[in-house]
């Protein structure tokens, strides 16, 4: 399985150069601007809320930069079952000493790799924005980006990529299938809360229950892992009779 | 070690609307096969139930003596395939790619495979898809040749390549069985190849297996009767594999030459080729007399 890995990371080699010089711009961008709020001339509105207004979105850095170092890493590397199918390596697979369900594991190993390190670039990426932005960092701050980044691991470990054969509508699916499940989070949220359409009040209630949520996502994650190893290998199979 | 590499018993498989019908053959171990056949006779479907990739409907299928469902994992650390266009990903080098087969076979040799590529003179940091056909299938040689494999699998690996870069590889293929350990079975319709270094071969079309056996046999089993269309009735049916009717008289594909050498005095019969039973025993199923 090594061997997958060490193919996919050679193949993507360059991609993966690039994934990390935009997630570094992204994230010292990120850390310039909060720095902007703290000493530059934002910090010296005369209006103290639009001041705040500002400085709030420094929440929103580490989570934003999680979603992109998976995204893309995580787009990378499914990307590589449509090239792999392509050039015929699937059908070569079948002539090494490699089981389908070890080639099925190794993407979504790949994708639970892209999340740790997506998980490592916004809790860091969030407490450097808190810190240089002068902000009192809480737990549930630093549970945002992990949030995003068990959502996003979610989609991508489901098995479409194999039911598509790797092609482009699987990504499109799993645009789709993100701002389905992000909406309906939000819609779950707003139906519950005492006003109905006040977003904020819904923000907040959902960051209350952020260390709850968090928890259900991971065991979710886990099964899906497990489901979708499963499901992807007989797909694997299939696809190779 | 088992009296065969390959065993191949009474196998049926019906495979995207192909089907391979009771099909039996053997490979010897420290032998070649040649497994020849025209364009979709079933040499593929044949190579993939080999090597699990397509599940048999029945029958049994033995590599080294060892049924190759059930011990899979174990076989295929022993066995290297060549399939006739080359299945890496294009963007690597061979030295990325040695690397990525280093993590795939526990028995990868990594100095044998860097001095394959240097007899093949094949560069290590070019990408695989600036390279020409000839070095592609080199490249293919040199990783199924560096994981001390005992047997080749190679499906049209020959086919498209120059004249010079084929006898280079039968060369490579060559001293690979010299030691009677490893044996090799290449499917092709490049008859010339196979006529020069298989031991043994295995002709198959419709998924049915023509004929088999070992090669020098077959083509001195084997001759090209020269008489008028007329006297053909003449000719006992069980001698007849088929006859080529021509404008100047026809050619009787015989069986049984040395027999027929006797009964026949009065024609002359001639060596035949490997290209020429093929084509004999294909249009057999066709009618016992075709025209040119």
């Amino acid at each position: 399985m090594i061997g997958i890995f060490r193919k996919d990371v050679f193949v993507l080699r360059k991609q993966l150069i690039l994934i990390a010089l935009s997630v570094v711009g992204f994230v010292t961008l990120a850390l310039l601007i909060c720095g902007s709020f703290r000493y530059g001339n934002l910090a010296k509105l005369p209006e103290k809320d639009y001041a705040d207004a500002f400085s709030s979105l420094t929440m929103l850095f580490g989570p934003l930069a999680a979603a992109l170092a998976e995204l893309a890493l995580c787009t990378a590397f499914n990307g590589t079952i449509s090239s792999d199918r392509k050039n015929g390596w699937y059908a070569f697979t079948s002539s090494l000493p490699v089981k389908k369900s070890s080639i099925a594991l190794a993407k979504l190993l790949e994708c639970a790799s892209s999340a740790v390190l997506a998980a490592v670039v916004g809790v860091s990426a969030t407490i450097g924005c808190y810190l240089i932005a002068g902000r009192t960092l809480s737990f549930n701050d630093i549970l945002v980006p992990l949030l995003v980044v068990g959502i996003v691991l979610f989609v991508y470990m489901l098995p479409i990529f194999y039911i598509f054969r790797g092609k482009d509508t699987a990504s499109f699916f799993v645009i789709v299938v993100l701002f389905v499940a992000v909406n309906a989070v939000l819609a779950v949220g707003m139906i519950s809360s005492d006003n109905g359409t006040d977003i904020a009040k819904t923000a907040d209630k959902l960051i209350n229950m952020l260390p709850i949520v968090c928890l259900v996502l991971l065991a979710v994650d886990i099964v899906t892992f497990f489901l979708s190893w499963r499901i992807s290998t007989s797909l694997l199979r299939k696809c190779d009779k | 070690m088992s009296e065969y590499a390959i065993e191949i018993k009474n196998v049926t498989c019906k495979f995207d609307g192909f089907l391979l019908d009771n099909i039996s053959f053997s490979v010897p171990s420290g032998s070649i096969m040649g497994f020849v056949g025209r364009n979709g006779a079933g040499k593929t479907t044949t190579i993939r139930s080999i090597i699990n990739s397509v599940t048999p409907d029945s029958g049994e299928i033995n590599i080294f003596g060892l049924d190759n469902r059930k011990y899979e994992h174990k076989i295929k650390e022993d066995i290297a395939v060549v399939f006739d266009e080359i299945p890496f990903p294009d963007t690597l080098t061979p030295l990325q790619l040695g690397k990525v087969f280093a993590g795939l076979y526990k028995s990868w040799d990594g100095k044998q495979y860097l001095s394959m590529l240097e007899r093949f003179s094949l560069p290590q940091k070019k990408r695989i898809r600036d390279f020409s056909r000839g070095m592609k299938m080199k490249l293919q040689i040199c990783t199924a040749l560096s994981h001390n494999a005992k047997l080749l699998i190679m499906d049209e690996a020959t086919s498209g390549l120059d004249p010079v870069v084929r006898s280079e590889m039968l060369d490579v293929f060559q001293e690979f069985i010299c030691d009677e350990e490893h044996s090799i079975i290449m499917s092709s319709h490049i008859t010339s190849d196979i006529e020069r270094i298989a031991d043994t071969v295995t002709f198959i079309d419709n998924g049915k297996i023509l004929i088999s056996g070992v090669t020098t046999e077959i083509l001195e089993d084997h001759g090209i009767l020269k008489c008028s269309a007329e006297v053909v009735s003449n000719i006992s049916d069980e001698d007849i594999v088929s006859v080529r009717i021509g404008e100047f008289g026809a050619d009787v594909m015989i069986r049984n030459r040395i027999n027929c050498g006797g009964k026949y005095s009065r024609f002359i019969i001639n060596n035949t080729t490997l290209d020429e039973i093929l084509l004999f025993y294909v249009r057999k199923g066709k009618g016992r007399e075709w025209s040119v």
